[in-house]
This record gives structure tokens, sequence and C-alpha cells, in this order.
């Protein structure tokens, strides 16, 4: 599913458009532990996280992941910012939180249909 | 929904038994979070929490935040000691094998529901 | 080969992840992606995090050839009080500061042991701490195990060739009165063992053989098959057997078969959810081998679960249990799990010979302890679903059924390629029904909570089972093999050292041996 229609579905806003907003996602992942997020981030996945440290895009450049949501409404820290733009990486932020994010998320990409995965 | 309705159609693993008082609450929320500060400043009173954080110290700010139960994703399972805590002080634990995105997209399909900012 | 350094400063969150990020640019200039790349930069971060986290400074040494890529990560800092502790998956040191943003998962170090194919940790209290994993390009490396677990006593060998009927994937020749293993065809069963009556293939020699006096005193655990046990005679029960064990120092005595339990349940109830039967239990590795060389098609109905040897082995840290396999495939598990940590193996036989040395001599048959723990409560005979067979022959067939789709009607399969599972080893004198009734009178349990993972990488077909890489010269290869075939006697005899006329024929085409012949071939001579 392309990432636009991941955003609208969570009210998101990206904060640091890079062009690769039309980029496929295949799967989420919601953490906030540093090496959870390393080993699951990858090139069709997307972040979902309450850190807001610049350590996010470092991590999303290792893995070639292409989106971070930063969710609760909080502010990044300008850092993040920087880093992000240099490694190509979206960054959205969402007012929702996690959990909120994650249940339209996964009912956007999965349907109604509670199986899946 | 009370406990039960959700433990059971998601498959959960209960780590503890489950006091009958607990069976008594209406749970409609749940807090997704792997940071404790964030679960004492955000999670709602009442909800359950979803998180791979299996530190002692998740017992005691589940507490403080009035947590109706606490469910470890992600095959994450805490200690004995933490499961004889949570069980002296009456407060539920589960653990899922499922992801936490997967796990918060099932409740949400339950109708449980997260928070705006 | 590429060297390189990249230096880490501790403390700096704000650039923190550089030096793994200067090595992504330069791997992905050389060509480096996909999985190999994503385990480099899971240990190379994770290493650097560690330095940044709790060390004042360190460096990121790199080296990368055509086979493999290293890493050593150097750090001068408060080095670790306690690596056993800090491999256990959750144990963090790491600040408060570190924890808010995400850090302090304790997963670091096993998560670099998990990425990489070779790992090892040193530490100096005060001095600093060094990491260092390797990953293989390739898998080969890994795999070229087959048959290695397998010693053959040349000088024993009078030319029988009792051995070259009963491997069951016809690994075994004898050429020039030399009995000889092809690698790519032994599943390190039993069957050659149990059939030479001189003891002409054994278990190799195993370092760690004085691991005792090594030990660094205190508690040592030792996991032995339960069979050893049983092997001393109708006088000297289980449980003496046991004491002249914690004589020789080991003070906690487990058993492989205590995962076999748990293996079980896992196999019957990931089963229970699956569509097409029967399951294949990873019980017993040498079967695991036979499939993935002879009945490729069937890897995808093997439950994706470890054996019960590799489960023994994950349940400690590094160094602190010895390991007794009880055939050669467990020893090669064995093996390849010591390429990741230091892993102390006995061969069963030294043991045996140790617990001989410490027995008393007394002469008493001890009383039948009334009650019999029935040890076959979790095994399959009570249960209709499962199909428990034992001896590489049954299990050959069975499998060869299951190809033909005639063994639905059953849910599992537990085979073994032992007579009685591990207590039919022949690396142990005793007859396997003795042993096991020897076992089962002790009333001493091996049930106990233990887990069982998830096979990391898959089971997969082995590789060198093909004629050539190439498909057209592998054509050729087996119609020429074909040829050859009809050409000989066909009568199987085993004088030319091969099992099979076939087997001769493929091993004339596929050059194996120089001067290869059959003495009765009607034409006399073979091109």
């Amino acid at each position: 599913m392309k990432l636009e229609q991941l955003i609208e579905v969570i009210e998101a806003r990206i904060l640091q458009p890079c062009g690769r907003e039309g980029i496929e996602i295949a799967r989420v992942f919601a953490g906030d532990k540093m090496s959870a997020l390393l080993e699951r981030a990858g090139p069709q996945t997307m972040l979902v996280t309450n850190l807001v440290n610049a350590q996010l895009a470092c991590v999303a450049e290792l893995m070639d992941c292409p989106a971070l949501c930063l969710v609760g409404g909080a502010e990044p820290d300008p850092h993040l910012l920087e880093a992000a733009a240099r490694a190509e990486t979206v960054i959205l932020v969402c007012r929702l939180d996690m959990f909120e994010t994650c249940g339209r998320l996964h009912r956007r990409l999965y349907g109604d249909d509670s199986q899946q995965p | 929904m009370n406990l039960n309705q959700i433990t059971v159609p998601l498959d959960l693993q209960a780590l503890t038994p489950v006091p009958q008082e607990s069976l008594k609450s209406d749970i409609t929320q749940a807090h997704a979070s792997d940071l404790l500060s964030d679960v004492l400043a955000n999670a709602p009173a009442g909800g359950v929490l979803l998180t791979i954080q299996v530190h002692l110290n998740v017992i005691a700010v589940a507490l403080h935040a009035m947590q109706a139960a606490v469910i470890f994703t992600s095959g994450m399972v805490p200690e004995e000691a933490v499961r004889e805590r949570a069980m002296a002080e009456g407060l539920p634990l589960f653990a899922t094998k499922q992801s936490t995105f997967d796990t918060a997209g099932k409740l949400y399909a339950l109708g449980i529901r997260g928070q705006h900012e | 080969m590429i060297t390189s350094c990249f230096p880490i400063a501790g403390g700096r969150f704000e650039d923190a992840g550089a030096a793994s990020r200067k090595l992504k640019e330069q791997l992905k200039q050389i060509g480096i992606a996909g999985q190999i790349m994503r385990r480099i930069m899971i240990a190379a971060y994770e290493a650097e995090m560690n330095v940044v986290i709790h060390a004042c400074k360190g460096n990121l040494w790199t080296r990368l050839d055509g086979e493999r890529f290293s890493m050593e990560v150097i750090d001068e800092g408060p080095g670790i009080t306690d690596l056993h502790l800090a491999m256990k998956p959750g144990y963090s040191t790491a600040s408060a500061e570190a924890r808010q943003i995400g850090f302090g998962a304790g997963m670091g170090l096993p998560n670099i042991e998990k990425a990489s194919d070779l790992f090892e940790v040193n530490s100096h209290v005060g001095k600093g701490t060094r990491v260092r994993a390797t990953i293989f390009l390739k898998t080969q490396q890994v795999e070229q195990s087959a048959g290695r677990s397998l010693s053959i006593q040349m000088e024993r060998c009078v030319g029988c060739f009792d051995c070259l009927k009963a491997c069951p994937t016809r690994a075994l020749r004898v050429w020039n009165r030399q009995p000889h293993i092809l690698p790519a065809l032994c599943i390190e069963c039993t069957a050659c063992i149990e059939v030479c009556r001189r003891g002409v293939f054994e278990l190799p020699a195993m370092q760690n053989s004085n691991d005792l006096e090594e030990s660094s005193g205190g508690a040592h655990t030792l996991v032995i098959p339960r069979a050893l046990l049983t092997q001393f005679g109708s006088k000297i029960p289980p449980e003496t057997v046991l004491a002249a064990l914690r004589n020789l120092g080991y003070r906690d005595i487990r058993f492989t078969e205590e995962w076999d339990s748990e293996l079980r349940r896992m196999v019957r109830h990931y089963a229970a959810e699956r569509e097409v039967h029967p399951v294949i239990s990873p019980i017993c590795p040498a079967v695991i081998s036979l499939v993935e060389s002879q009945f490729p098609s069937l890897i995808p109905q093997i439950a994706p679960f470890v054996t019960p040897i590799q489960a023994a082995v994950e349940a400690w840290a590094p160094d602190t249990a010895t390991f007794v396999p009880a055939c050669p495939s467990q020893h090669t598990q064995l093996e390849r799990a010591n390429l990741s940590a230091r892993l102390r193996i006995i061969n069963p036989a030294e043991l045996s010979a140790r617990i001989l040395s410490e027995l008393p001599l007394q002469a008493d048959t001890p009383a039948r302890n009334q009650k019999s723990s029935d040890q076959r409560q979790s095994s399959g005979k009570n249960d209709p679903a499962v199909l428990e067979a034992w001896g590489v022959k049954n299990v050959v067939e069975i499998l060869e059924q299951t190809e033909r789709g005639m063994t639905g009607d059953f849910q599992v399969l537990e085979l073994s390629c032992c007579e009685n599972g591990c207590y039919g080893t022949p690396l142990f004198q005793e007859n396997p029904y003795m042993a096991e009734k020897r076992w089962a009178s002790s009333g001493l349990e091996c049930e106990r909570p233990v887990e069982v993972s998830s096979v990391k990488q898959p089971y997969q077909a082995r590789a060198g089972m093909r004629l050539d890489a190439d498909m057209d010269r592998a054509i050729e290869k087996l119609a020429r093999i074909d040829e050859l075939t009809a050409k000989l006697p066909g009568r199987d005899c085993g004088v030319c050292g091969a099992p099979t006329c076939s087997s001769l024929a493929e091993d004339i085409v596929l050059e194996r041996c120089p001067g290869l012949e059959c003495p009765f071939s009607p034409t006399g001579e073979i091109p």
C-alpha cells in the first residue's frame, strides 16, 4: 500500500517531504526499543514510535527504512529532521497515540479481517 | 468488554491467574508503549497496556497508571519475580507471540480504542 | 581484501551511528546488499552503540574478503564485570538517559551473536571490551561438516563390505581396502558404526577433553543422553553412575531427552494447526539430514523447530556446560554451535572410561525400584496420530511412502535412525531395550520446563547433491550413468567397492576415484 494512503487514515502530517511519499509500505513495526526497531526496519517497513531522537534516522538509514511515524503529537528533535533529510527518510507526525495509530493502520493494511497476518 | 472477551479471541497466554475482580471492569481503551515515562504520563486508566518492556518496573508503573492488565507482545515474557509481583498486586499479565502492531490491530477490530492528543 | 577503521566517540548520542553509516557506504559501493548487509548493519550498530552508551571511546575495525566480513569493536571503558549476565537477553546496565531514548533493552550482545556466524566477546574490567563478529558471505562454510563427525580407523578394516549395504544413502565406498565416506551423501546416522564389527567407524577425537581441569571451579553442568546412565551392566544402576559423575566434578546433570518431551509437545501443537500431514518431527538430527539430502520435497513438512540437542545448547551461556553427543549427527550439531560459542564437548567413550574409574567395586544387584516411571507417557506409542519408527531402513521406507502421499493419516512422524531412539546408539554397548528398562526402573525423572526455539534459518535442501551445476551437463551425465549401469551385471555385489552397480557408474562418470572398474563386467572394460 502506498505511504500516502496510510498517512490519510491516521491523520498524519509529513514534516519533511523528501519525494518518497509514493513509496510502497508492506508492513509496520511499532515500538520504542531501538534494538527491536533496528531488527524490524526494512525497505518496505514503516516504523511507528513514541521516540523522537536522531538515532531513529540512523536506524532507518542503516536498514533502508523509508518512513518513520512519530505518534502522540510529539515534537521531533531538530537533529532528527536533519539526519532524516540526509537519509531521505520520510518523517510523519501524528496526533493519535501509538495504539490508535496501529489500530487504524492495521485495519487499512489488512482490512477488517482480524485473522491477518 | 471484559478481560476475557479480549484475551480469548486474541489467544493470549495468561501469565498470571486472573482475579475475579478484574473481570468486572469494562475495558474500552488500550495504550501501547515501551517507555515507562510515557505510560505514566499518558496511559488511560482502566485500559490495557501493550509493551515489550519486561523489566520489574513495568508492574509498578502499570499499577500507578491503573492499567487493567498488561499484554507482553512479540514473544517477550517477564521473569518469575515480575510475575510474582504482579500476582501479589492483582494485576493480570498476558503474553502473545504477535507484535504490538498486530495485537493492537486485533484489539482495534474488537472495538478497543486509543487516544488523540 | 579491504580493511578499515572507523572511530567511535563514547558518550555522544548526537553523532552516534556514524561509524556504522560510513561502513554501510563502503559496503554498498562494493555491492553488499540484502540479508548480508542487514546482518552486518545490526552487528555494527549494536556494537557501536555499546561503546557510545558504556565506554569512553573505541574503534570499529573491519575486514572484508570474498568469503567473509569480519569486524572487531574494541573500546576503552569500564569493561564488563559479568559476561554471562551481559549475554542474557533483557539485562542492561545502560543509564536512565540511554533508556529514555530507547536504548538499554539488553539485547545488544545477544543480537550481535544472532546476526553473526562467529561471535566472541572479551573484556577486562577497568580497561575495555572487545567484540568480534564474522559473517560468511556464502553459506557453504557451515554446511561442509557432513561426514566430518565420523572418523575412520583404516587399519581395522578387513574388507568385509558390510558397511556398504548398511548405509541408507549409499555414501560409503571401500577403495583399496580403505573405507571412504562421500561427504555430500553422508547423513551422519549410525548405520555404519552399528554394522561394523571391527570398530572402523568412530566419533572423532574431541578437543576439550581435559575440560574438568580447566573448569573454573564451582558448579558445572553436564548434558548427557539418558542411555549413558544405563551402560554399566546390571550391577551398576543409573543412580550409582550419577554419583560417579558428581564425583568427577559435575554438579548438575541434565538429559538431552528433557528437550525431547518439550519438542514433542510443540510438534503436536504445530501439526494440529497444519493442513498438510504428516509433519516431520526434528527429534533426530540425522533424519533431518536425510530429508534435506534425499527427500527435499518433504522439507516443508519438517516442523520448524530446533533439534533437542540444539535446544539444550541454547539453554546455556558459552562455556558453562559440557555436552555429550550420542551420535555423529549430534556431534555435528554441537560442532556447528561451537563456531559461535566455546562449547565443551566430551566423547561418550571417554566419559564412560572416566566413570568406570570412579565406580565402586560393589557386587550386589540393586533392588528394582518398585515405582517405574512410565517414560512412554509422552511418546508416540499411545497416540494414534503419531507414527513412531526407528532404524534407517524403516525411516527411509516411511519417507518414501510420505513422498507418495501414503502417510497422510498420521499427523506426526517421529523418526529416529537408531533402534529405540538414542538408547540404540552404537556408541553405547548396551542393548537398547535393556537400557530403556534400566532407566525406567530407576525412577529418575527427565521432565523439566525447558524451551525449544524455532529454527533461525529454515531447513533447506542440501547443496552438492546435483550431478552438475549446469543443467545441460547434469542431464548428459545422467544419461552416461544410465548407459553405464545398463552395461554392468546388475548384481549389486559390492566387490568393486561401491554398494550398487548404479553407484559404481555414478562414481566413474563423476570421476570420484581413479581406476574404478567392475571385476565381473561382461565387456571386460569400462570406458
